[in-house]
């Protein structure tokens, strides 16, 4: 009781004394200072600022929209050699046809499964390690420690999938050979080799190297937090595990609402650099996710409509998905992504 | 206000982009392709050659203006520079970690020599353009769609160029004009005979190289260990499959662990099933299922050959992690002495061998020499027999999109290769650099590393397959003494002279057969090729290694079946009608 009443003491006292300039909505309960200006005049004043954006601009637009011409292929019987002039529009047919593809089925079955798992797993892992990257008082352990974290990121997956390989072969790899070698084991596990054993290695090693990187984000909110909440929380008599609760989380809420509804985005995706690297022939059943479907029966075999029919519906889906979780997001008080 | 002025124009300038590039698209339309189809002709042994007899198809490709070369005399003395720079892109393999020579295929010593020598000459811009040798299909199609086709499209394998033909990435060219402008290449390919396989549905696509010893492998060398067969009082090295694993029963019991070794399968050409057919061959059976494009599931001979690897896999002599082991880990195994053999490309300078005794000081090797008579049994079949490559090399053909002075000049690129000195000095290098005279017959420098000069894969093969597939001195002993391994302490000259002459005696008895080659491209190739070979084979192969022995026949059979509804029926019925309509070679009579 005295620790809550401590918070929101806490919560309206840094409203009052932050001289924040809000150029959008007022927050709830917050007080808005507007400040009268023009464009012309932002530019002149920030050009530098807008002459930085513009390069990271000019990217998201030559990547990620000068490519959507591209999409008339999904509705087009299309052959590289005639271009898109000589192809033919045949409407809805590539996506009446991958949707009766039964290995179709199997991909989205298998991709969708396995995203919701890594959502599952991977997306709690990287804010239960801000808070304790947090928590460390000792500042060189804690810079060594995220630099650590931090490096499995910087891997590609080709250098990951040949380290797991080495790893946690049946019988070559070390941990089986350690594990055998201290009676623990009498047979090798078949951590790549069998399919469900494979599915837990899989997104583990797909958390271990995403979680350091994925701190990021969530220690930058932290440092946001005003420390003189944790000076008053102190005085007040909150713990450690209480000023974790009940300042550092609901600080970094915004920040974790707004990457769950951007990971929900990619429940549909799937990574082909990290299947094939750490695929084989024996867990081929999971292995074979959308990814490996649009390029083994798109790209690699010149098939560039079906190709794109599946990822344009990899995208939609994964854009409503967006909309969708931004809608109920807000619906639940937050501020949602757009 | 101004804030939603500012979105309204950002929002503008966004749609509109969008709008403009949904119009324009991405980039030019290429021309489309109109050439028609003039009806099939038979590339088979008995066929005229095509020579002179096709009429150019039309204009398309005649020298325009006074861009191109005078070519008022045949061959290079009639040649002058283009009045405007000519780019002419060449594809070469990448071969990446497989490859033994020069990392940088496309920009490197040999590349710059083309340029000096024959580029610049002419005012051509050669650039190379390099192809993933273990996806070529992919490459050329990432190509095609970003409409940067190079020049001309190269391969080893007909069915490639048969599917880029049938998918509209060729164009017919002229013989007429080939025949004046590289009369060397020309010549060549009437010379060996190889001129009757130029066109594909009845107009000429296909510019051929030649492929000394075609009717042989015997570049392709499998060294063993001798000084194993001696260690458990084996002679010989086996004839028969039952032989071998007797053999590897052995080397087990002597403590050799998994002396087959293994790895996964992946690409093109994976399984071959010549050695446990039987000969002479069913016509029929070769035609349809005798490739090696797409393996032969359903087959009897592929049975007798997963028959045998699932042997390997239950009785311990197979790595039974082979399925995660790639093709460098196979290589690494045996020189570091823990497998068996090993089998790859022979050449002068062979890196693999050099670092096995290195490591293996006291180690012995043998080659394995191909028995000049069959060796034939009903539960293995035959045993010796092997794929005999085609009679022609490489063949080139040339891009859809290419312009009449590309065209052009790319003839000028095979003659000018064909010439005997450009030829020589791309294969051998520089005296005293790359290779030393021992009498009259050159010897390749073992190792290049380290040389600004140092030559790309095998002595540079990939810039000259254009011309030839293998390097020739003139007669078989010169030219395998140049391609056997130098600087080691044992000489294997002497083992692969006699491969070469088993596997000759046996292609002249016609128990070895060239694949049958088709004038016409199959759809169900284009359509399922790669999803048998690259995603449905790898695994039914491996289900079929590692069930139980007992299990074998009924998985085969439920597999067998999957695989021929999953499309390799229908490219059965295609072949074979393709057969029936006499629109393929046929076995020897």
């Amino acid at each position: 009781m005295h620790e809550n009443i401590g918070i929101n003491h806490l919560f309206l006292y840094k409203v009052d004394e932050e001289k924040r300039v809000y150029m959008g909505k007022a927050k709830r309960g917050s007080k808005e200072i507007i400040v009268k200006t023009s464009w012309k005049k932002s530019i002149k004043r920030d050009w530098q600022l807008y002459l930085l954006l513009l390069f990271p601009l000019l990217m998201v637009f030559v990547f990620s929209y000068a490519a959507y011409p591209g999409m008339r292929m999904a509705f087009m019987d299309y052959k590289p050699v005639r271009g898109y002039a000589g192809s033919e529009w045949v409407g809805f047919k590539i996506f009446e046809k991958i949707f009766t593809d039964r290995e179709f089925t199997k991909a989205l079955r298998n991709s969708i499964v396995f995203n919701l798992l890594d959502l599952l797993i991977g997306f709690p892992m990287p804010v239960i390690l801000a808070l304790i990257l947090n928590e460390l008082r000792y500042a060189r352990f804690k810079k060594v420690s995220q630099t650590i974290l931090y490096l499995p990121h910087f891997l590609s997956w080709a250098i990951i999938g040949s380290v797991a390989y080495n790893m946690f072969r049946p019988n070559s790899g070390l941990v089986n050979m350690l594990l055998m070698k201290m009676g623990v084991i009498q047979q090798g596990i078949p951590f790549m080799t069998e399919k469900w054993h494979w599915a837990v290695t899989y997104l583990l090693v797909g958390v271990w190297q995403s979680m350091g990187w994925g701190t990021i984000l969530y220690l930058a909110a932290i440092t946001g937090i005003s420390g003189e909440l944790y000076e008053a929380a102190m005085i007040d008599g909150a713990n450690r595990w209480k000023r974790m609760w009940y300042i550092t989380l609901p600080g970094i809420k915004g920040t974790v609402v707004t990457l769950l509804i951007m990971n929900l985005g990619k429940i549909m995706g799937s990574n082909l650099e990290r299947l094939t690297a750490m695929g084989n022939t024996q867990v081929a059943d999971f292995q074979f996710q959308l990814a490996i479907y649009i390029y083994n029966r798109g790209i690699s075999n010149g098939k560039f409509s079906p190709a794109t029919a599946a990822n344009l519906f990899q995208s939609l889906v994964g854009l409503a998905l967006v909309l969708i979780s931004d809608r109920i997001a807000k619906k639940l008080g937050e501020d949602g992504l757009l | 206000m101004k804030k939603k002025t500012l979105q309204r124009a950002a929002a503008l300038v966004m749609t509109g982009a969008m709008v403009m590039g949904a119009m324009t698209g991405c980039g030019s339309e290429p021309a489309t392709n109109e050439s028609t189809s003039a009806g099939g002709s038979t590339p088979s042994s008995e066929s005229t050659p095509t020579g002179g007899d096709t009429q150019p198809s039309g204009g398309d490709t005649e020298p325009s203006g006074g861009d191109a070369p005078a070519s008022t005399a045949a061959g290079m003395e009639g040649w002058t520079p283009f009045a405007d720079t000519v780019t002419l892109q060449i594809p070469v393999y990448d071969r990446g970690d497989n490859g033994n020579g020069c990392s940088d295929v496309v920009n490197n010593y040999w590349t710059k020599w083309v340029q000096d020598n024959f580029g610049a000459m002419y005012n051509i811009n050669v650039e190379y353009v390099a192809i993933t040798r273990t996806d070529v299909m992919t490459d050329y199609t990432l190509l095609a769609t970003g409409q940067d086709l190079p020049t001309v499209l190269m391969e080893y394998d007909y069915d490639k160029l048969a599917t880029w033909q049938a998918e509209g990435y060729l164009q017919p060219y002229d013989m007429e004009q080939l025949k004046t402008v590289a009369p060397t290449f020309y010549q060549n390919m009437v010379d060996n005979g190889i001129d009757i396989y130029t066109q594909l549905d009845g107009e000429d696509y296909l510019a051929l190289g030649q492929r000394p010893y075609g009717n042989t492998n015997y570049t392709w060398i499998t060294w063993y260990r001798q000084d194993w067969l001696d260690e458990v009082g084996v002679s010989n090295y086996p004839a028969t499959s039952q032989e071998r694993l007797d053999l590897f029963q052995k080397l087990v019991d002597a403590g050799h662990e998994y002396p087959a070794g293994g790895t996964k399968v992946s690409g093109v050409g994976v399984d071959q099933n010549y050695g446990w057919r039987d000969y002479p061959q069913d016509e029929v059976t070769w035609a349809t299922t005798g490739d090696y494009q797409i393996p032969a599931l359903s087959s009897e001979a592929q049975k007798r050959f997963l028959r045998f690897e699932n042997e390997l896999y239950n009785r311990g002599f197979k790595n039974p992690e082979y399925y995660t082991r790639d093709a460098g880990e196979a290589i690494s195994d045996f020189v570091n002495g823990k497998t068996f053999e090993w089998a790859g490309y022979t050449s002068s300078t062979l890196d693999a061998l050099a670092s096995f005794y290195e490591i293996n000081p006291d180690g012995k090797l043998g080659v394995v020499v191909c028995s000049s008579d069959l060796v034939q049994d009903d539960v293995w079949g035959s045993n010796n027999s092997f794929r005999p490559t085609n009679v022609f090399g490489a063949m080139t053909a040339f891009a859809y999109d290419a312009t009449p002075e590309e065209v052009q000049a790319a003839m000028m690129y095979m003659e000018w290769m064909s010439q005997e000195e450009n030829l020589f000095t791309m294969q051998w290098g520089i005296e005293g650099v790359n290779f030393n005279y021992d009498g009259d017959t050159p010897v390749n420098v073992a190792d290049q590393k380290g040389l600004a000069e140092q030559q790309g894969h095998n002595n540079n093969v990939d810039y000259w397959m254009i011309v030839t597939a293998s390097k020739t001195l003139g007669s078989i002993e010169k030219d395998i003494a140049a391609i056997s391994p130098q600087g080691l302490p044992q000489d294997f000259y002497e083992g692969i002279l006699a491969n070469y002459h088993g596997q000759n005696d046996l292609y002249n008895k016609n128990l070895a057969n060239s694949d049958c080659n088709f004038a016409t491209s199959f759809e169900a190739v284009t359509e399922y090729g790669n999803i048998l070979t690259g995603e449905l084979y790898p695994q039914y192969r491996d289900q079929l290694t590692m069930c139980a022995p007992e299990e074998f026949d009924a998985l085969y059979d439920e597999l067998s079946r999957k695989y021929l509804e999953a499309g390799y029926q229908e490219v059965i019925n295609q072949r074979l009608e393709a057969y029936n309509n006499g629109l393929s070679t046929k076995l020897p009579k």
